[in-house]
């Protein structure tokens, strides 16, 4: 019978490790309520509460030091499902995806549901279609799959270049959403707090590669749900007396309506093909809450989902941590997980939105611009709303809210202790961290096994291979940090045209490497540059007359792609027998992963042919 | 023996898949061309077309992956290709 080759359990302790931390987390946080009564200044408790976060995550990853190739490129196979769950879970939005959606909920509702539905139903559709197949396989990063799967090592550069581009995308958009972060809490310059940013990252990953990602990530991941399920769960209670605001919303939605129409608050008509995504920085109410297609039409409603939900399952880094299971059954069950995490944080960003426009725009009935209710008066305050251009009677439209604070706003509008504010900026911020690793730990393996050690990896010592792996994550890490001081871009968008790219190129061949035979090297590779060209042709038309949103760049490149794999794999002659061998072995969950397979095997005669 | 055992795995863990597929499909996709009809049904206070798109289609996820997780590994099992 087919049985486990080198499988370490996880620590058997890893669960108490996590206790601890959430203990002293708990902690912190109830310290700092304490010393807030005390009387201690504003800002001393939020750099508290930042060097709290930062320090708890920095200390995982620094402990989970490792020179071995095995544990530094695929933490050794062996993170349990739930830490990768909830990693993934968090890591799919990242900290650009849960500042801004949750915003973009508030701002304009309804329409932007098909953000969260995406990256849910990504993750659904990963584990129907990929990421066991790919455990099975046990490359360490796409490139590395495609290269071995095809044995090409052409493939696997040009797979390399196009993994690229959506991890630095990534990179930049979560330095930004943490530059925000960073500067709620401190006070600090944006350069300080991307360098600042960068530095946390570097300190983080450097010293374990994918296993100090997996466990500070999966810490960083809880302190999130505790920052963004706590506000909200005391939140519910106020507005509906119940703690599951996630469930227990839909009442209010009517009187939110009710409140909407008093307000004068429009209801848009967006054509089929509209996408009107709410910008970064100080927004009005776009439209009704409840009303469907008003920024966002039906068709592009739907093309919207496919771009983010085929980005979201062909994203190079997502991939990367569902292979660092014990088992191909352990990712099915890990992303399981992660749909169930990120679906509870989907539902909580739009009970909070419906929670958030009830007490504004109630408080608002009737009130001059003169007398600015209290809790809206709380966000002027600290810049997360703004009141400018109304008339002598203020209404819901003449008042702008900054989109990626809202989830900070929640507490100060319902006038929670200012420690829970901190808690969410540490939460956003953990998240931004978080992300921000992912991604370049990514890169880093990439431009380092990838592209600089090459397919002749198999020669190289662990210790080589670790080094350059190391220090492209140095690099990589500098140099994203400099794009997200340079680079001008809304976070929210930068995360979806990375998912527009790895929606394009990457998924349709990975789906099609594991469930089309017939697939070659040579269709492979047409594949990748069909959907790369497909999407930046959409993107670049975006400023033509299409009608097509840049965003919604996987409708045309997703086609192109696998047109290009079928139209070439069919003029190219059918694979070889060991490459039909492989994809047989690919399907199958039971028997020796593969890559350790064609490594070992590799070590005692050479490579095949490349 | 083997071989052929191979071939049955995969028939049976394809056409669990498509079932999934297909599935999954009407809750990504075929539920948001009817919101403004579902909208008219109200369940749990919320407008249902509105619920699927918040909630519903989220929760439907959640259980098709419970099943398909099942099911598959039962699929595994019963041909002998699963591990350990």
């Amino acid at each position: 019978m087919p049985h486990r080759h080198g499988v370490q359990l996880a620590n058997p302790m890893v669960g108490v490790y996590f206790g601890i931390f959430a203990a002293c987390l708990a902690a912190g946080v109830v310290l700092l309520l304490i010393l807030e009564q005390l009387g201690v200044t504003e800002a001393s408790l939020k750099t508290a509460m930042a060097v709290i976060s930062v320090a708890l995550s920095a200390t995982i990853g620094v402990g989970a030091y490792s020179n071995r190739a095995r544990e530094f490129l695929i933490s050794g196979r062996r993170v349990p499902a739930v830490y990768i769950g909830i990693s993934l879970a968090v890591a799919a939005p990242g900290g650009a995806g849960i500042a801004g959606i949750s915003g973009a909920l508030f701002i304009t509702g309804f329409d932007m549901l098909f953000l969260g539905v995406g990256i849910v139903a990504g993750l659904t559709v990963s584990v129907m279609l990929l990421a066991p197949y790919l455990r099975k396989f046990g490359a360490p990063t796409v490139p590395a799959y495609l290269g071995q799967r095809f044995e090409s090592g052409a493939l696997r550069l040009l797979a390399a270049s196009i993994a690229v581009l959506p991890l630095v995308l990534i990179a930049i958009a979560e330095i930004k959403i943490g530059v925000v972060a960073a500067k709620w809490l401190m006070p600090i310059s944006t350069e300080m707090a991307a360098v600042l940013i960068v530095l946390v990252v570097v300190v983080t990953v450097v010293p374990g590669g994918v296993r100090s990602l997996s466990w500070s990530s999966a810490a960083q991941a809880l302190m999130v749900l505790i920052a963004i399920l706590l506000p909200a769960a005391i939140a519910a209670v106020m507005e509906t007396n119940l703690p599951f605001g996630q469930l227990s919303h839909g009442p209010l939605m009517r009187s939110v309506g009710r409140v909407e129409a008093a307000q004068g608050v429009p209801i848009p008509v967006a054509g089929l093909m509209a996408l009107e995504l709410p910008g970064a920085g100080l927004q009005p109410i776009a439209g009704r809450f409840a009303t469907a297609f008003g920024s966002v039409g039906p068709i592009a409603f739907v093309l919207g989902t496919l771009s983010v939900l085929v980005g979201v399952a062909g994203s190079p880094s997502l991939l990367a941590r569902s292979v660092t299971t014990p088992s191909v059954f352990d990712t099915r069950k890990a992303i399981g997980w992660a749909v169930a995490v990120s679906g509870i944080l989907l539902l909580t960003f739009s009970s909070v939105a419906v929670f958030q426009r009830d007490i504004l725009l109630s408080s608002l009935v009737g009130q001059p611009t003169s007398a600015i209710p209290e809790t809206l008066q709380r966000l002027v305050d600290v810049g997360l709303a703004a009141t400018e251009g109304a008339g002598a009677k203020l209404t819901a439209t003449s008042i702008q809210f900054d989109r990626d604070g809202m989830l900070l706003a929640l507490p100060l509008l319902m006038g929670m202790p200012l420690a829970v504010v901190n808690l969410v900026a540490a939460g956003v911020m953990a998240a931004a961290l978080g992300g921000a690793a992912a991604s370049v730990t990514q890169l880093g393996i990439i431009i380092g096994d990838d592209v600089i050690n090459g397919p002749a990896n198999w020669r190289a010592t662990d210790a080589h291979r670790v080094m350059v792996c190391r220090v492209a994550i140095l690099a990589s890490a500098g140099l994203v940090g400099l794009g997200a001081v340079l680079a001008r871009g809304d976070p929210l968008v930068l995360l979806l045209y990375a998912f527009a790219i790895s929606g394009s190129a990457l998924f349709p061949v990975l789906a099609l490497s594991i469930w089309w035979k017939r697939i070659t090297a040579a269709g492979a590779i047409a594949g990748l540059s069909a959907g790369l060209v497909g999407a930046l042709i959409a993107v670049l038309a975006d400023l033509g007359t299409l009608g097509l949103h840049g965003l919604l760049a996987p409708a045309v490149g997703l086609p192109m792609a696998v047109i290009a794999t079928l139209a070439v794999s069919y003029l190219t002659p059918v694979p070889g027998r060991h490459i039909l061998e492989i994809v047989r072995d690919l399907r199958i969950p039971g028997g020796e992963t593969i890559y350790d397979r064609e490594l070992r095997q590799a070590r005692h005669r050479g490579p095949r042919g490349r | 023996m083997a071989q052929d055992n191979g071939e049955r795995h995969w028939s049976r863990t394809s056409s669990l898949m498509w079932t999934m597929f297909v599935l999954w499909l009407i809750f990504s996709f075929g539920v948001h061309f009817f919101v403004d009809s579902l909208n008219t049904i109200k369940i749990l206070g919320f407008p249902l077309g509105f619920y699927m798109a918040a909630q519903g289609s989220l929760i439907v996820f959640v259980i098709m992956l419970f099943i398909f997780a099942h099911r598959q590994d039962v699929i595994d099992r019963e041909e002998g290709q699963a591990e350990d």
